[in-house]
């Protein structure tokens, strides 16, 4: 999954070239709150002390839809057209109760997906440059897809 | 001073091609005053918003220049809610006896096509296919169903309700043929992000 060839959609979001990649959330030194990405401020209390902070790379399935149309773009960049466009799940994930984080899932099939199951995190490419270098981001597969890839 | 509403006015909603927005809501405050029985001249403050007009305020070149202060809101969907509740806390605090407030807007057709930024969110965010309106309400529906044991059906229910009071209003925009319970225009319609339809008038 590492090597040339690919870069991070941004910086600081997850941890990576890494054998297991983590996303990069902010705790609060004040109040522990934890936010997702990294931000300069706490949602909760405001304080402005905040740590990087890893965080689980399962969570629990909180909430899901499809993303049935390409999406405008800009500001959306992926390879795809209207014609090559591919729909996508998209969902909350809850990792440890600490935090919900939005994200793109790789299971496209609504009725593989439900309510409450284990996801894990896995950083993909979804879109790639003129170059080819494969432009990746974080998304969350069923925890038991292991075994298949 | 309790503050009251004496007139109100809507446009009809939808994109007429060749009006622009401004010139919608101008309509609307005219129909308001004619409702109200006030002129222009009178009213004393205002409170304008939208999201596409950049400078909402220039619609008193239409309306006259009275020399009025009128104000700029934005805050989302809420905005003309905002508004109307800054012109009427107007009045309240014995600032003027009329104000008006007023929203207008006008959006080209499909999803919004918005730069993340200007939400205060990372560039990532949009450019992963991450900032759209429509699957956002498709997860919360989802979420909301799941808790409480809520079916698509009931969703159709609710649909077909909205769109029967549509019917009966020269003003709403989606004016379908009556769509009772049941009927599969409701559930087969274009599927954005399920269970989120949209149904094409």
């Amino acid at each position: 999954m590492t090597g040339s060839g690919q870069v991070a959609v941004a910086d600081r979001l997850f941890t990576w070239p890494a054998a297991e990649p983590r996303l990069i959330g902010g705790r609060c030194a004040a109040c522990g709150q934890v936010g997702f990405p990294a931000g300069t401020g706490c949602e909760r209390c405001g304080g402005t002390e905040l740590t990087d902070t890893l965080l689980p790379e399962r969570g629990t399935l909180w909430t899901f839809t499809t993303q049935n149309f390409r999406p405008p773009s800009p500001p959306y960049d992926g390879s795809d057209t209207a014609e090559t466009f591919r729909p996508f799940a998209v969902g909350y994930v809850d990792l440890g109760g600490e935090v919900m984080v939005e994200a793109r899932l790789t299971e496209p099939d609504p009725a593989r997906l439900t309510i409450g199951q284990q996801m894990r995190l896995v950083i993909v490419p979804y879109a790639t440059r003129a170059d080819g270098t494969e432009v990746m981001t974080f998304a969350f597969a069923p925890a038991g897809d292991e075994e298949e890839e | 001073m309790e503050a009251v509403i004496v007139g109100v006015g809507l446009h009809p909603f939808g994109r007429f091609p060749g009006k622009s927005a401004m010139d919608m809501a101008a309509d609307a405050v005219r129909l308001a005053l004619a409702d109200a029985g006030v002129g222009w001249p009178q009213v004393q403050t205002g409170f304008i918003g939208s999201l596409e007009v950049a400078n909402p305020d220039a619609i008193v070149g239409r309306l006259g220049l009275t020399g009025i202060p009128l104000r700029g809101v934005f805050n989302g969907c809420a905005t003309a809610g905002s508004a109307l509740a800054m012109a009427a806390r107007a009045i309240e605090n014995g600032e003027c006896d009329v104000a008006v407030a007023i929203g207008m807007d006008k959006h080209p057709r499909g999803a919004f096509a918005a730069d993340p930024s200007v939400g205060g969110l990372p560039d990532w965010y949009g450019q992963t296919g991450l900032y759209i309106t429509t699957h956002f309400f498709g997860m919360k529906i989802n979420r909301y169903m799941h808790d409480h044991g809520i079916t698509e059906q009931t969703l159709a229910r609710v649909a077909a309700k909205n769109f029967r009071n549509a019917s009966g209003n020269d003003k709403a925009w989606r004016r379908p043929p009556p769509v009772g319970r049941g009927d599969p225009r409701l559930t087969d319609a274009e599927l954005p992000a399920p269970p989120v339809h949209v149904l094409r008038t």
